[in-house]
């Protein structure tokens, strides 16, 4: 009888403890063209990419402050091409400085772009290109282009495998599928995983990826995260360690788009397999990790947002493990291209669209 | 001996059978090669099924292309008797392909919707696959008028 009761009160429980968490929403700013990043100022505005080039800084209401066309070297706009995301340097406080990642070249010649410049009242001065990454290639897809930074101050860069160049995932000579860490003027931290190896790009921080647009770095549990679109499936949540090889092309779970073939292996002897996968595809976008407290049940869990599921999933984690999933927000009926955590406890979405929208979730 | 004479139509779904067929195959080829370069060799069962594989689902999206695409030989050849020769029905198919690649990657999001043709060994295997259907298709063709 006793084991009956128990029984009884775990089953009630367990919707209580997965109760679905009340939430608001409050669009900020609407009409925005393919949104593509969101960063928080010191000061409580909001700095934002637009894929078409251009910057808006936004004050915490969502009113326009300035929107600007910043003259980035060489910005290539076409299909998945453009300005992509926006990050404030460590020092920001002391000298104003932002990165901004681009899709720079032509469409016979280009790959993804790392700029530094200086964030005035009005604008942005004195901006440089500090990276490139090698070879240039042809066509306007995977561009990878999400920033983070690492405790010592260094960044890492997230970069796509130019889609027709899956199998340069794997090769280490150069930057195509890669995630590289650079310091915050484009010099080559000197304890890079590869530094000196021959045959190795000295920017190289990890290896085999298809296409990264999530990434961010965990300052209490010491954690890199990141996501990367799959093909036809084998969509992944990796954590990423210096060195390691993430599997693309050869360990996937995805098929091509045609139904083909990708690999025969899902998994392969020396490659990290994923923490967690999505297949069929939700389109993995921005990331971030709750740490507000304005929800306290989301509190340390990861958010996804997803352009082809039209929403955004919420992972809970234990011992670097997946041990829950839960779908958000996809009332909206929109592709959710980022999804960051505010100062304010709030979370904030982007949603892609030439109208798109930055979404306010509150309690 | 037994002759069965089919109407214009099966020949042309007996071709497009055979194409799909074919670029399967070297579709498969071309994926394998491509990882084999990067692990040092693919076992046999994997290659086996990775070509079974192919045969169920990406045949899903070469069987509509190969049907537009003998579709356009056969409607060419049946108004057009000068080029009723094997070497220009070959040749025919080849270009009516590489026509239809094109304005499949032009209109596509990716920049190469089928991954074999990401090369130009791979494109002209394919060419090649297209060309072995419109040959079938004509031959079969020529066959029937033979016995009829």
């Amino acid at each position: 009888m006793l084991k009956f009761a128990i029984l009884l009160a775990l089953l009630f429980a367990v919707p209580v403890l997965n109760a679905a968490q009340p939430y608001q929403l409050k669009v900020l700013a609407d009409n925005l063209n393919y949104p593509w990043a969101l960063v928080f100022l010191p000061d409580g505005d909001m700095l934002l990419t637009e894929r078409s080039g251009t910057v808006k800084r936004l004050a915490a209401d969502g009113s326009e402050r300035f929107s600007i066309q910043p003259a980035l070297p060489e910005l290539m706009q076409a299909s998945q091409a453009g300005l992509q995301d926006v990050i404030l340097a460590p020092d920001f406080a002391a000298n104003n400085q932002i990165l901004l990642s681009y899709a720079c070249g032509t469409l016979k010649a280009n790959n993804t772009c790392l700029a530094s410049a200086e964030l005035t009242a009005s604008g942005l001065n004195n901006i440089k290109r500090i990276f490139q990454a090698q070879p240039l290639k042809s066509g306007a897809a995977h561009f990878g282009g999400r920033i983070a930074f690492l405790p010592d101050n260094s960044l890492v860069l997230t970069l796509g495998d130019g889609f027709d160049y899956r199998e340069q995932a794997q090769n280490p000579a150069n930057h195509l599928g890669k995630i590289v860490r650079l310091n915050t003027d484009g010099s080559v931290p000197q304890d890079n995983p590869f530094v000196n190896k021959p045959g190795y790009a000295a920017e190289i921080y990890s290896l085999g990826h298809r296409n990264v647009q999530g990434i961010f770095y965990d300052a209490p549990s010491q954690t890199l995260y990141s996501h990367e679109h799959g093909p036809r499936g084998g969509d992944e949540l990796n954590i990423i360690s210096a060195g390691a090889n993430y599997g693309w092309p050869v360990a996937t779970k995805g098929i091509d788009y045609t139904g083909a073939r990708v690999s025969p292996y899902t998994a392969f002897s020396g490659m990290q397999a994923p923490v967690w996968g999505w297949t069929p595809s939700i389109a993995p976008a921005g990331m971030t990790l709750y740490r507000g407290e304005l929800f306290p049940q989301w509190q340390c869990n990861i958010f996804v947002a997803a352009l082809a599921a039209k929403s955004v999933y919420r992972l809970q984690i234990e011992n670097q493990q997946v041990v829950h999933e839960q779908v958000l927000f996809s009332e909206l009926k929109q592709r959710i291209r980022d999804v960051r955590s505010g100062p304010d406890g709030a979370l904030y979405l982007l949603t892609d669209s030439d109208k798109g929208q930055l979404i306010k979730v509150t309690p | 001996m037994i002759s069965v004479r089919w109407h214009p139509v099966g020949y042309l779904l007996l071709a497009v059978l055979l194409t799909t067929v074919l670029a399967c195959i070297t579709q498969s080829g071309f994926n394998l090669a491509a990882i084999a370069a990067l692990t040092g060799g693919v076992a046999a069962g994997d290659i086996a099924a990775t070509i079974w594989f192919d045969l169920t689902h990406f045949s899903l999206t070469y069987t509509p292309i190969a049907l537009v695409n003998l579709l356009a030989v056969a409607v060419l050849l049946h108004f057009l008797p000068l080029l009723r020769r094997y070497w220009l029905a070959a040749g025919l198919g080849a270009v009516l392909l590489l026509v239809m690649l094109l304005i499949i990657n032009a209109l596509a999001p990716m920049p190469t919707l089928i991954a074999a043709t990401r090369s130009s060994a791979g494109t002209i295997s394919m060419l090649l696959c297209s060309s072995a259907g419109s040959l079938c298709y004509l031959w079969l063709l020529k066959r029937r008028k033979f016995y009829a």
